[in-house]
């Protein structure tokens, strides 16, 4: 059974559009990494490619649903408001 | 004549370990090339900042968002001087992300990541990869610095507390003004009822700790591990056990040295603190597993905006005369030079309970750690500790990536001495979130 090291909420991840992929500190100092992709997928677990930690994401996966054919994602938001 | 020999270990994801590659290190290695005298070392995320014995800064590590302080954003595996910062630097704080230096004039430089303010100048959008002085605190003078994940706090001569940078946690605390924000971009003062007697500042990832001349700790910020005691505590699962009775009797249940059951607490001590809770249940279970979608909502009872004085008895009446912390857990040393811990227990981070079965995953309750009884030095990374004891570096704590230093990747449970540095004469201890550096002397004989 997977043990999560936190559970973080999506719009605590800083979301970086070029690689279209969201991020969050891992206490080994480097990045817990999850996709847009992965999300509209329903995947809520966040890895870190430097250590064996994971931590779960609390998301709205109707957050992440296609619309018409873009996605609403909250990139300015989250750097200014968390 | 002592030579001085600095070595560093553990996570090297972005060369912040300073020794020229980017491999981690399980054992203490030796920098090379340090061709200066280093008075004190801070570490960030995946960055490393060494001080000079003449205040000049050397940085080495992450600079996705030119936290080095170097112009621009290219990693370092080696300490490089930061030739914009000119002035002498008495003292440095690093967070996740970007560095704050203290001028031994006492003027504030920031630089690195600003998406949540915490660079103190709302003008830059982004990052900075140059030092700049926080416009807004000029005239102050600014004597302690510390960095939580996204937020800064600091100290300044006439014993007041400013903060700024991300407080959705509430780890800005409410400002003069009766402000409480989530997100400041300036400086702001930070109301306290100790009035302006605040000797020293800290912050772990989302919370904060003033230390005040009579040796009370005020503390704010979020509580989901239990760092600011006992209030909302004990959270696990999505369960509560912050009811009094339930924590202390996890206490009991579990000690692990003849301590821990003297430091049982009183109950009248931490009523005013206690916020009813009739249907929580005691919760045992060692690690974090997968719960339900949890709200926003449910989470901001973890949340302690206003300042909390912590009442001397959780520390059996002794004033406390020095506090550290890591990302979820606080060490503090008592005037009996006694040394407590608190928070976020699961790999270890406490210290004090030696079998992995006693484990718990937060423990809220202030108790001794009796081993470090008369430590010398003490630093806590984001899930591990070093301390000095006589003339051993001891660590203890998270240990993925080497950053107890023992050799191995097994979590240290209890403070453990790193043997590698048997032979020298331990002169400063420093951690990044990962990392762990020091620095020693050895003295040439004959």
């Amino acid at each position: 059974m997977a043990v999560f090291h936190d559970e973080v909420e999506i719009e605590d991840f800083e979301y970086d559009e070029d690689e279209e992929t969201y991020y969050y500190p891992c206490p080994c100092g480097d990045r817990f990494e999850i996709t847009k992709e992965d999300l509209m997928n329903g995947e809520d677990v966040a890895t870190c490619p430097s250590c064996s930690l994971i931590v779960k994401v609390i998301y709205d996966l109707d957050d992440f649903m296609e619309g018409e054919e873009e996605v609403v994602l909250p990139p300015k938001k989250e750097l200014e408001t968390v | 004549m002592e030579e001085q020999v600095i070595f560093s270990w553990g996570a090297n994801s972005y060369g912040q370990l300073g020794v020229g590659h980017r491999d981690d290190r399980h054992s203490p290695q030796q920098l090379e090339g340090v061709n200066f005298r280093v008075k004190a070392v801070t570490g960030g995320g995946g960055h490393t900042v060494l001080i000079s014995a003449e205040g000049r800064l050397f940085v080495c590590g992450w600079n996705q968002k030119g936290q080095l302080g170097l112009g621009h954003r290219e990693d370092r595996s080696v300490p490089t001087q930061v030739t914009a910062l000119t002035e002498p630097v008495d003292t440095v704080a690093c967070g996740w992300d970007f560095t704050l230096a203290v001028t031994e004039g006492g003027q504030l430089f920031s630089w690195g990541s600003n998406a949540f303010g915490q660079l103190g100048f709302p003008e830059v959008k982004g990052h900075s990869s140059t030092p700049t002085p926080v416009q807004s605190l000029q005239g102050v003078k600014i004597v302690g610095v510390a960095a939580g994940l996204r937020h800064a706090v600091a100290l300044d001569d006439s014993g007041s507390v400013w903060t700024w940078g991300a407080g959705k946690r509430g780890q800005l605390g409410c400002l003069e003004g009766g402000r409480c924000s989530t997100v400041s971009r300036q400086p702001g003062r930070v109301q306290l009822d100790a009035g302006p007697s605040v000797v020293a500042v800290t912050a772990g990832s989302y919370h904060s700790v003033a230390l005040t001349a009579s040796g009370d700790l005020y503390v704010w910020g979020r509580n989901d591990k239990g760092q600011l005691t006992n209030r909302n505590c004990c959270k696990h699962e999505g369960q509560v056990t912050s009811s009094l009775a339930s924590t202390n009797h996890v206490q009991d249940s579990t000690k692990s040295t003849s301590t821990d059951k003297e430091q049982a607490s009183s109950p009248s001590v931490l009523a005013n603190q206690l916020q009813s809770d009739t249907s929580q249940k005691t919760v045992l279970e060692t690690t974090l597993k997968p719960v339900p979608h949890k709200t926003s909502a449910t989470r901001s009872v973890d949340v302690v905006e206003l300042p909390v004085r912590l009442d001397l008895t959780l520390f059996d009446g002794k004033k406390v005369v020095q506090i550290e912390s890591g990302w979820t857990h606080l060490v503090a040393v008592t005037e009996d030079r006694r040394v407590w811990t608190w928070g976020r227990a699961d790999y270890g981070q406490l210290g004090r309970f030696g079998d992995r079965t006693a484990l718990q995953h937060s423990c809220p309750q202030p108790a001794e750690l009796s081993s470090l009884y008369g430590v010398k030095q003490l630093q806590c990374g984001s899930e591990h500790n070093i301390a000095v004891i006589g003339n051993k570096v001891v660590c203890w704590g998270w240990n993925e990536h080497g950053m107890c230093g023992d050799g191995g990747e097994e979590d240290v449970l209890v403070p453990k001495v790193v043997k590698a540095l048997q032979g020298y004469t331990p002169v400063w201890v420093s951690t990044g979130a990962g990392h762990t550096m020091v620095g020693m002397e050895r003295t040439n004989c004959c």
